[in-house]
């Protein structure tokens, strides 16, 4: 019965998926200014006309932004959970997820069917794959000589 | 003597980062040195070849409705400030269109729609005027189209100054598929976009 979450397990898990939600508005905005600035930089900004480069850049967001925002949600709940419960880093990863997706779509027309690599896929294995390493950071048992 | 071993999960993590940057990068990569002509990229499809300064923005698109689809490329400029738009329409929704504004030839289309970016503009700025500076007719890889040039004076604001505008369209119906082809820029920069412009259409090929 150890492994079932309390209450308060559940009510942090859902401020880390908040974290984690909130923290991914903030980056993408910050990743895909910073990629326009690389692209341009480089004088390449006509690849974006290519459907691989929507890969590419899908692939570079998993990274910046999904990866790094479960991650912060996830040390969150690893902090707050104090037992190890896998389940409050998928909550945290799960909301993280489902609130970004909700933003995507109220900010712009998504069409899930021709994209669902781009906005499904990769962030929701981004911010589930951080929340379980940024939880497992923190119930790291180190090695002491 | 005590000391932590580096976490495995903060590794994984960190490991994963660089990976998926080094991959996406690398498609990115890819993307430039398979598409290159010289200082070009080459972009190829159903609808269109094009190739294209490779530092301008570039956004293909196809809207689909019950009348047919519309094919679109857009190139973007910084420097010098342009605008290109290539619109392939296909036959029903050139029916369509062409019914609905009752437009008899491409000369009337060109008219139309030259007129209706002017309204736009001059909705958002009263000050405007409209001057229909050239017309005529052009040959486009042995495909005989119009076109007309406008000038849009005080067209947009900058920096408490008012700019004039130009706006070159080129339009063709060929196997019933209404072709638009749009320049825009400021008027100042005419000369310069012309020869950029003819350099691109020249490496155009439009697949209808």
């Amino acid at each position: 019965m150890n492994d079932l979450p309390t209450k308060k397990d559940i009510i942090n898990s859902l401020i880390g998926g908040a974290l984690c939600f909130l923290s991914a508005i903030f980056l993408s905005s910050f990743v895909d200014i910073l990629l326009g600035q690389i692209l341009q930089y480089f004088g390449i900004s006509g690849v974006i006309i290519f459907r691989s480069f929507y890969i590419a850049k899908a692939i570079i967001f998993f990274a910046l932004v999904h990866l790094i925002c479960g991650f912060i949600g996830g040390v969150y709940t690893g902090y707050t959970v104090k037992s190890r419960i896998k389940i409050a880093y998928f909550i945290t990863g799960q909301l993280g997820f489902i609130g970004f997706l909700v933003f995507t779509t109220f900010l712009s027309k998504v069409d899930f069917m021709s994209y669902y690599f781009e906005v499904i896929v990769l962030p929701l294995l981004g911010n589930l794959l951080g929340a379980y390493l940024g939880g497992y950071t923190i119930h790291w048992k180190s090695k002491e000589e | 003597m005590k000391y932590n071993l580096p976490r495995l999960p903060l590794i994984i993590f960190l490991v994963t980062i660089f990976g998926s940057l080094i991959l996406g990068f690398s498609i990115i990569y890819d993307l430039v040195v398979t598409h290159s002509i010289g200082e070009k990229l080459r972009f190829e499809n159903e609808f269109i070849k094009i190739d294209f300064p490779r530092n301008w923005c570039a956004y293909s698109w196809s809207e689909r409705n019950i009348t047919g689809s519309v094919y679109g490329v857009f190139l973007y400029s910084q420097k010098p400030s342009s605008i290109i738009i290539f619109r392939i329409h296909d036959e029903n929704v050139t029916r369509h269109f062409m019914k609905r504004n009752n437009l008899k030839n491409v000369s009337a289309v060109i008219n139309f729609e030259l007129r209706r970016i002017y309204s736009d503009i001059r909705k958002r700025n009263e000050n405007s005027s409209l001057i229909f500076e050239e017309t005529g007719g052009i040959s486009i890889r042995e495909v005989q189209a119009n076109y007309s040039k406008i000038i849009i004076k005080n067209a947009f604001e900058s920096e408490g100054t008012f700019h004039d505008m130009f706006c070159l369209m080129i339009s063709y119906i060929r196997n019933h598929s209404l072709v638009e082809i749009t320049l825009w820029g400021v008027r100042e920069n005419y000369e310069e976009l012309r020869i950029l412009f003819e350099e691109t259409l020249n490496s155009t090929k439009i697949k209808v």
